[in-house]
């Protein structure tokens, strides 16, 4: 009988990467790893770090309850393994408040703090 | 499997009703309902009813109708609750169980919740995992409208859509609405009123998202011998019901859009042995407009147009009550409202009435040439998971 635990205890991110792991059988990218492929239900993972850097998928603003609140930009991304051959999409805030500053395939990069994931827009 | 068709309809009106009980929403419905389908209540042998918050009130409006003692099923999936419940109600009878049922939807929202995964944090948590992958992470980390406003964006970018295309959308729907007296919102708006309305998220603005409403809807369901030996006048048939499943929105190899829906459509319309150009020659539909974004690409998930045509659909006026397409002629949910668990059946009813033309949609009526066939769609999200609902009626056998 299969283990009722299938949560991998890893660390989320090494440095400023995402810490993932590919299925061996089918390719399947899981994140947060768990012991099994939800895809093949292959349980032969390898690590993959994936990011810091990625583009921009699409955004939107978030809801200002009240005026004065901050305006913060959310949205998707995809982040680039460094060979470039895995990609994986991760959602987040910009670190900006004004809209007309990102675009749709603009790059950036991950700045995860303690609470938030963050993007940094980088110059293009 | 037996012929089934749809052969009465009720919906209370849509609104704020929070001083009301359950019952006291439900009930009209399912009264208007039988007196609509003309037949003795005791004909119906089950009920089937879709809510998300009302636990137990089936049993309660049941024996508020004088039909308790009949097996009573509570579905719970979300936006497609009272959908999921007319196909069971349809499975009910097509496979010779009953013959005769009554399939309800019933919401009020104070009380409805889609997270159902057990608790706040968690489902924070495991939402976030979840959308990872998924390029329109719907429920996560931005609620449903912030998902819808993803799509959006993305589809302007992609194709070129602009935020009017968006808002005509409600402006259509509020014209249609403007002719329904059971919708929350009856009054009309202009693109200018829906553009600059409150940010919701952007490009979405307040009113290109749904209404928060509570109400019922019921639909009377018989086999086709049961339509014979009672002598039903202008039954509508159910000639497809198909349903999809999935966890986050979009394929991120997808363009903007919900994959599902196209696959659904497809299996719904192949029971049906239908095509979406038929729509256009013969037909129209409801679909789940919960935002004005929603609607734009269920266009081209159901292969009405090419990936991309959507804001043409609105912009041609395609889409009006007397265009080539009528889609929500009742206003759809951005106008009428959406209690989660009714939707479902109140698009039902809106189809039914239509075909039959009757009185309930004398001032909304979809032109005759119209009339042979009829679509509808809910797109749910239980939890974490999506399901899309999809059924095709028809006047012919």
């Amino acid at each position: 009988m299969e283990s009722l635990i299938t949560r991998q205890k890893v660390p989320m991110l090494i440095g400023n990467k995402i810490n993932a792991v590919k299925c061996d059988k089918c390719g399947h990218i899981r994140f947060p790893p768990r012991t099994y492929c939800n895809k093949c239900q292959g349980t032969d993972f390898s690590s993959i770090l994936i990011g810091p850097t990625g583009v921009i998928l699409t955004y939107t603003t978030t809801y200002k309850k009240k005026p004065k609140d901050k305006q913060r930009i959310f949205g998707f991304v995809q982040l680039f393994t460094e060979d470039g051959k895995d990609s994986f999409n991760l959602s987040g805030t910009f670190d900006t408040e004004n809209i007309n500053d990102v675009k749709i395939g603009k790059k950036i990069e991950l700045l995860p703090n303690e609470k938030y994931t963050i993007f940094k827009l980088l110059e293009d | 499997m037996r012929n089934v068709a749809v052969i009465g309809a009720g919906v209370s009106p849509f609104g704020r009703l929070d001083a009301l009980l359950y019952q006291e929403i439900g009930r009209p419905a399912v009264n208007d309902a039988i007196e609509n389908a003309r037949i003795d209540r005791k004909l119906i042998q089950s009920c089937y009813y879709g809510t998300c918050g009302g636990v137990g009130v089936g049993h309660e409006i049941m024996n508020e109708t004088g039909l308790i003692g009949i097996p009573i099923t509570r579905v719970v999936n979300a936006c497609s609750s009272g959908s999921n419940a007319f196909r069971l109600a349809y499975m009910d009878i097509a496979s010779g169980m009953s013959d005769c049922a009554i399939a309800m939807g019933i919401e009020k929202m104070k009380n409805a919740s889609m997270m159902v995964v057990g608790g706040g944090t968690r489902f924070q948590i495991e939402a976030k995992a979840y959308s990872h992958g998924s390029p329109f992470p719907l429920g996560a980390g931005g609620g449903m409208p912030a998902g819808f406003a993803l799509m959006g964006r993305a589809h302007m970018k992609m194709f070129g859509t602009k935020k009017e295309d968006f808002a005509n959308i409600v402006v259509k729907s509020r014209k249609n609405a403007s002719k329904n007296p059971k919708a929350e919102f009856q009054t009309q708006m202009t693109i200018d009123e829906v553009l600059n309305d409150v940010m919701i998220n952007d490009p979405l603005t307040r009113s290109q998202c749904c209404p928060r409403t509570d109400g019922a809807a019921a639909v009377i369901l018989m086999s086709e011998d049961y339509v014979k030996e009672h002598h039903i006048d202008t039954p509508i048939w159910i000639k497809g019901s198909a349903m999809g499943s999935h966890m986050g929105a979009g394929d991120p190899k997808y363009p903007p859009g919900i994959s599902t829906d196209a696959d659904t459509a497809k299996k719904v319309f192949n029971m049906a042995g239908v095509e979406p150009k038929d729509f256009y020659e013969r037909g129209f539909g409801e679909c789940h407009d919960c935002f004005s974004v929603s609607e734009l690409v269920h266009y081209e998930d159901f292969g009405f147009c090419k990936k991309g045509e959507g804001g043409n659909m609105i912009n041609d006026g395609v889409v009006e009550i007397d265009g080539d397409l009528p889609i929500n002629p009742s206003g759809g949910l951005l106008s009428v409202g959406h209690p989660l668990g009714a939707t479902g059946t109140r698009q039902i009813a809106e189809v039914f009435w239509q075909m039959r033309k009757d009185k309930e949609v004398a001032k909304r009526q979809v032109p005759d040439e119209h009339l042979d066939i009829a679509f509808t769609h809910t797109l749910g999200q239980p939890g974490l998971g999506f399901t899309n609902v999809m059924h095709v009626f028809s006047r012919d056998l």
